[in-house]
């Protein structure tokens, strides 16, 4: 019995101070300031995002997709998608689907429903997470070209190496844009196994912790933000 | 001294003392920017995104700087304040693509819209691809070097690193051929304005092509400063609206709005020196000085 407290006393000053090294988590004023800081459909401050507060960022950007995509609501949740490309952020995989299953039943002009789909069906694809393996087979007929098109790469991402043993068919496939991804993905895992790019610009293995860093280039113009929001 | 030579010598003292309180203004000078548009013929694209009339009033008819003087020279004369006069014009020349010799990439809707522009690469930069570059070039007229090419498309694609294609989400882009490291597509070094009509119809239809110039003809930091901060926001989407519909943020969350072209918000502008951007933009190689009568 006391040895199970003494345990229990560990596990929560190890919790506490995980929490307190990660910090408080942002508010989404603070999120929306971060993506706003780069522009129209910016692709460097969700990178940003990502590196800079990781997890401390998963709560706002999924309240953000959570509201109905209207033209109000578009260009935030365009760079909140993006920033879901991250699994570093650790967006529920839900939220992303919900944009590419439904986008018919969206508010949104077709055009711009589009624009959010794809990049919601992006950000999926770059999930090393197992459970998508049905959602992705069941992309793979989908009659939407720029969907089905990340068929091959969320397989490779979701599974690892094991994907193989469904990618090998795709990329003998009539669909010319399932075969050739699907033969440079199989390519890539045959060459290089575990540590294939194909989560993004991350192998799966690395995918949860990428990026690590912020990029120079980004440091630079994210400089006034990490003093605002540290 | 003749009763004639010393009335000529009252006048033209009084002339010179009123000449040194207010001196005749400077000449009304402007720049002169010429472009040339290219625009593909897909039955998706909108013809009069690119808006001169609507540039032309937001860069020549509605000058900061007039507007600087008449804010902070309310009282005594303090001199003349120089304008930031832009004169846009488009020559006559228009391109036009056709499918045949530009296919476009098939959308969702089965539809032939996009154009790949740019690429992601697996060290997060972003570059031109083959076919914006090919573009480019086609177009690019070395005996003209100062005219700025506009191209007008319904859908911008950049292809992702895993060679997937991402339609974008803004309006238009626009390429400053004299920032070296910030976004250099088409190593010629020369700026290009890229429309992407099917966004810019619903958020800027009239006002986009006036805001690409701002990004061309003014002088944008390396690092974001409070001019260009939030997507530029306070600088240029106060200076391109003119009563205009316009995209800009206001600071709730979430939420996108119309800027007003108020007292504030231009004020604002001018606090964080706009006026030394229109000093800057008479540096730029893209832009002649001409005096328009």
């Amino acid at each position: 019995m006391a040895r199970k407290a003494v345990i229990h006393a560990v596990l929560c000053m190890c919790v506490v101070a995980t929490a307190y090294s990660q910090g408080r988590p942002l508010t989404v004023g603070e999120v929306a300031r971060i993506l706003r800081f780069g522009g129209e459909d910016d692709m460097e401050m969700p990178e940003f995002l990502a590196a800079v507060y990781g997890p401390r960022a998963r709560a706002a950007v999924e309240a953000i997709l959570e509201k109905p995509a209207t033209v109000e609501t578009y260009s935030l949740q365009l760079s909140a998608l993006t920033a879901a490309q991250y699994p570093r952020i650790g967006v529920n995989k839900d939220l992303l689907i919900r944009f590419v299953v439904n986008d018919s039943a969206s508010r949104l002009p077709p055009a711009l429903r589009e624009i959010l789909g794809v990049r919601a069906a992006k950000a999926l694809s770059t999930q090393p997470n197992a459970q998508l393996r049905a959602f992705w087979i069941q992309m793979g007929s989908d009659p939407r070209r720029l969907y089905r098109q990340f068929v091959p790469v969320g397989l490779a991402c979701a599974l690892g190496e094991p994907a193989i043993v469904d990618l090998q068919p795709m990329s003998n496939s009539p669909d010319s844009v399932l075969s050739r991804r699907a033969t440079n993905v199989v390519r890539e895992l045959t060459l290089k196994g575990s540590e294939a790019r194909v989560c993004g610009r991350t192998s799966r293995i690395s995918a949860p912790s990428f990026p690590d860093h912020v990029r120079p280039e980004i440091a630079r113009k994210g400089e006034t933000i990490r003093r605002e929001i540290p | 001294m003749t009763l004639t030579r010393l009335y000529t010598a009252v006048v033209v003292s009084i002339g010179v003392t009123s000449a040194c309180s207010q001196p005749p203004p400077p000449p009304d000078l402007a720049f002169r920017f010429y472009f040339r548009l290219v625009y593909h013929t897909s039955p998706f694209n909108t013809a009069n995104v690119v808006n001169v009339p609507v540039a032309q009033a937001v860069w020549s008819d509605n000058p900061i700087l007039r507007y600087q003087n008449e804010a902070f020279n309310t009282g005594s004369f303090q001199g003349y304040g120089e304008f930031c006069r832009i004169d846009i014009t488009m020559t006559g020349n228009t391109a036009a693509l056709s499918s045949t010799d530009w296919p476009l990439v098939i959308d969702n809707s089965g539809n032939a819209t996009g154009f790949r522009i740019t690429q992601r690469n697996l060290d997060g930069t972003e570059t031109n691809t083959p076919d914006g570059d090919r573009l480019f070039r086609q177009f690019y007229n070395p005996s003209t070097p100062d005219t700025v090419l506009v191209f007008q498309f319904p859908q911008l694609i950049t292809v992702d690193e895993n060679g997937n294609d991402l339609p974008r989400g803004y309006n238009g882009i626009a390429f400053d051929g004299d920032a070296v490291g910030f976004y250099s597509p088409f190593d010629l070094y020369l700026p290009s304005i890229w429309i992407n009509t099917r966004v810019a119809q619903q958020y800027a239809p009239k006002t986009v092509f006036a805001h690409e110039i701002a990004h061309i003809v003014l002088n944008e930091p390396p690092a974001f400063s409070t001019l260009w901060g939030d997507n530029s926001t306070s600088f240029l989407h106060i200076q391109t609206s003119v009563g205009e519909d316009k995209l800009a943020w206001i600071p709730n969350p979430g939420v996108v709005g119309l800027v007003t072209a108020s007292d504030v918000n231009r004020q604002t502008l001018i606090s964080v020196d706009g006026q030394q951007q229109c000093f800057d933009a008479k540096s730029s190689r893209y832009v002649k000085w001409e005096i328009v009568q």
